[in-house]
């Protein structure tokens, strides 16, 4: 404790512009400095979640689980016109959902997490931006769940994915920036209005029929462009579905842009959050 | 140990009183701040005001700041400043070392997991690392006194179990710096009682601010007052009694009248050694141990059969130090017939320690069934002096050895 002593704080109102470009260096070493609470943020809120339900776990199954078996409902009787998929429709499905879920749930509970933080917000001074990286715990956690379900899908549908499934999870990686990125925005926008957060649920129900999750990805232009390249979720979906089937990835070029915006956003986004950082508590 | 652990130059503070553009002004500050540019700080835009006006002071280990002033005048705020939660508008704030902030304890507690889940939760936020809360775990569960329910969710507890973990777990962090906002509140006397002597022990190796409306542990511990009124520091003082005298004076003019209408109470003052403090209005000071005359006049608009009469001096917090009951050997208080009645009553010689009273004037029915008037808060007088005393009355006594009971070694 002696160590802390020497350390000196300095609270001014333009503080955080006259470090200009040190404040990265800053920035990362008060993530890793905070790192323990982020982690235990995430046991927390997960265990908080289940606890409080019966059914606990299962929940996390039942959405895509549902809404997989209305799809392949809705296909077989031809409703709508679905194109034939590279893996069978319900693994097709489930994949799709499972990235997708993991996508808007981590937005949409980020967005909320300074909001229903305010409490510790006004009265603990901690760095907000530990809030941010651990709302996505829970989104990881029920995407970590649903992988033995996903894989009975497989078997039942006859389904043999490839050896490269193994490196799903780490093409997914630049996805969880993009998550975390998008989050420091929505989340200082639902501090100052919580429209945002209402609009926010909305716009992810709809996004997924903007993104290849229950149908294949669109070859036509212009559809192939605004849905394929544009929206940044849609290659992780493609990627991954690619490298199950037989481990060629269609479009690499779509992926590495993802990449790089997801980075951007993510730089852009911990920048910003960080400047506001101190005027949150006022305006919560 | 000699450099101050807090330095705060020149902090000012804005807020804004319309929700509406308080957002509007936020997202306009939070553009000029993403866009490099500096922020008009100086002036007020409309529905703004300082809440915080240019305050500055330094505080050094061991030391104890007081923060008082009426509810509004800016001690929490101040407290959100120096703990990092709120930037200032104006002005710069230092501070060394480690912070331990008892604003709200038990902020960051979830309801639905167990104590021993939130001991750590909560630790962990307030930057505690797990090592820490390992090995001090036993000692926060025995300092709240919930051994019995450590695995009970918190939502179950009271609130008093909720302050007192909080309060346990806050207590673990030996900050550098301590800042305390009117925690204690919640607690029942016991557990406040240890707490406080927590503090005592904390503040011989860090600086402390204490916020409070208690003047009893403001008058306790703190070194220094800063009495604050709308955000400006109106006293900055080492001497404790004269800040709290500020902020008990700010109340002061409640003078309070509950009557039958029966009976007034009218021209009250007093005098002192000869110079009578009739109509005067500034303020009445004198030195310890004078003896004080009391006159008013009773003003009698029906008969009465017979009326008591009793004085009391009451301390500046409302709490009465003497009584004065008047005996009445001349029955002038009997069969009272309208008209107006002069009273002047020696209260002798009076041994109050230095501070700021009131008189208090009660006339009832003999053996206090009715009250026929009452006057409080009436006739403010300071009584100065060197010797800050908690206890209201002073009297300086005179020791002396008896030597024939005295034993010259002790074998």
């Amino acid at each position: 404790m002696s160590s802390s002593s020497d350390k000196i704080k300095i609270y001014e109102s333009d503080y955080l512009i006259k470090a200009g470009i040190r404040i990265w260096i800053d920035m990362v070493k008060e993530l890793i400095e905070f790192r323990g609470l982020i982690w235990r943020l995430i046991i927390r809120d997960i265990s908080a979640r289940y606890k409080q339900s019966i059914f606990g776990i299962l929940w996390a199954f039942l959405t895509p689980l549902v809404l997989m078996l209305i799809f392949v409902w809705i296909r077989n009787s031809k409703i709508i016109p679905i194109d034939e998929t590279t893996m069978p429709y319900a693994a097709f499905v489930f994949t799709g959902q499972m990235i997708w879920l993991l996508f808007s749930q981590g937005v949409i509970s980020s967005a909320n997490s300074l909001v229903s933080a305010g409490n510790m917000l006004t009265k603990i001074n901690f760095p907000r931006e530990v809030l941010i990286f651990s709302a996505i715990g829970q989104a990881i956690f029920d995407f970590i769940v649903k992988i033995p379900l996903l894989l009975i899908i497989f078997y039942a549908t006859g389904f043999f994915p490839d050896l490269s499934i193994l490196i799903v999870p780490f093409v997914l990686m630049p996805l969880l920036i993009l998550i975390i990125g998008i989050g420091f925005f929505v989340s200082l926008l639902n501090a100052v209005s919580r429209d945002i957060g209402n609009a926010l649920s909305i716009i992810m129900n709809l996004g997924m029929f903007a993104t290849p999750v229950i149908y294949p990805p669109p070859q036509s232009w212009p559809l192939s462009f605004l849905i394929n390249t544009l929206n940044p979720a849609s290659s992780f979906i493609n990627i991954s579905r690619d490298l199950m089937v037989n481990g060629v990835i269609s479009e690499p070029l779509n992926y590495l842009f993802s990449i790089g915006v997801s980075v951007v956003i993510f730089l852009m986004g911990w920048r910003l959050f960080h400047l506001t950082e101190p005027k949150i508590a006022e305006r919560i | 140990m000699a450099s101050p652990l807090i330095k705060v130059e020149g902090v000012s503070k804005k807020y804004c009183k319309s929700l509406k553009r308080s957002m509007l002004y936020g997202i306009q500050d939070i553009a000029k701040n993403t866009l490099g540019k500096q922020l008009n700080t100086e002036d007020l835009r409309k529905d703004e005001f300082w809440a915080l006006d240019d305050i500055s002071f330094e505080l050094k280990r061991g030391e104890c700041l007081g923060l008082i002033g009426p509810n509004g005048s800016g001690k929490s705020t101040l407290l959100k400043v120096i703990n990092g939660i709120i930037t200032p508008d104006k002005g710069r704030i230092e501070v060394r070392g480690r912070i331990g902030a008892l604003i709200e304890v038990g902020a960051g507690f979830h309801p639905m997991l167990t104590g021993r889940e939130n001991i750590y939760i909560n630790g962990t936020i307030l930057g505690l690392q797990k090592k820490e809360i390992d090995k001090n775990f036993d000692e926060i569960v025995h300092f709240a006194e919930i051994e019995e329910f450590i695995d009970t969710p918190i939502k179950n507890y009271s609130t008093g179990m909720r302050v007192r973990l909080g309060f346990a777990i806050a207590a673990q962090m030996r900050p550098d710096v301590l800042l305390i906002d009117e925690v204690l509140a919640v607690g029942d006397m016991g557990f406040v009682i240890k707490c406080l002597n927590h503090i005592r022990r904390l503040m011989d190796h860090s600086a402390v601010i204490l916020v409070s409306h208690q003047m009893q542990s403001i008058a306790r511990f703190c070194t220094r007052i800063i009495t604050l009124k709308n955000g400006n520091s109106i006293c900055d003082t080492n001497k404790v009694s004269e800040g709290i005298d500020t902020y008990l004076g700010m109340f002061s003019n409640n003078k309070s009248f509950i009557g039958s209408g029966l009976v007034e109470i009218k021209d009250i003052y007093i005098q002192i050694d000869d110079i009578n403090y009739y109509g005067k209005t500034k303020k009445i000071i004198i030195p310890p141990y004078k003896t004080i005359y009391l006159f008013f006049s009773l003003i009698i608009t029906e008969l009465i059969e017979a009326a008591e009469i009793k004085i009391f001096i009451e301390s500046n917090d409302g709490r009465p130090i003497i009584v004065f009951p008047c005996i009445d050997e001349s029955k002038i208080l009997k069969n009272l017939k309208p008209g107006k009645y002069p009273l002047d009553i020696n209260l002798g010689q009076i041994d109050l320690s230095p501070g700021r009273y009131t008189f208090a004037i009660a006339i009832m029915t003999p053996g206090g069934h009715t009250r026929l008037a009452r006057i409080s808060g009436t006739s403010p007088f300071i009584v100065t002096g060197d010797n800050l005393e908690w206890a209201p009355l002073r009297r300086e006594v005179k020791i002396k050895i008896n030597t024939d009971n005295m034993i010259r070694e002790i074998k």
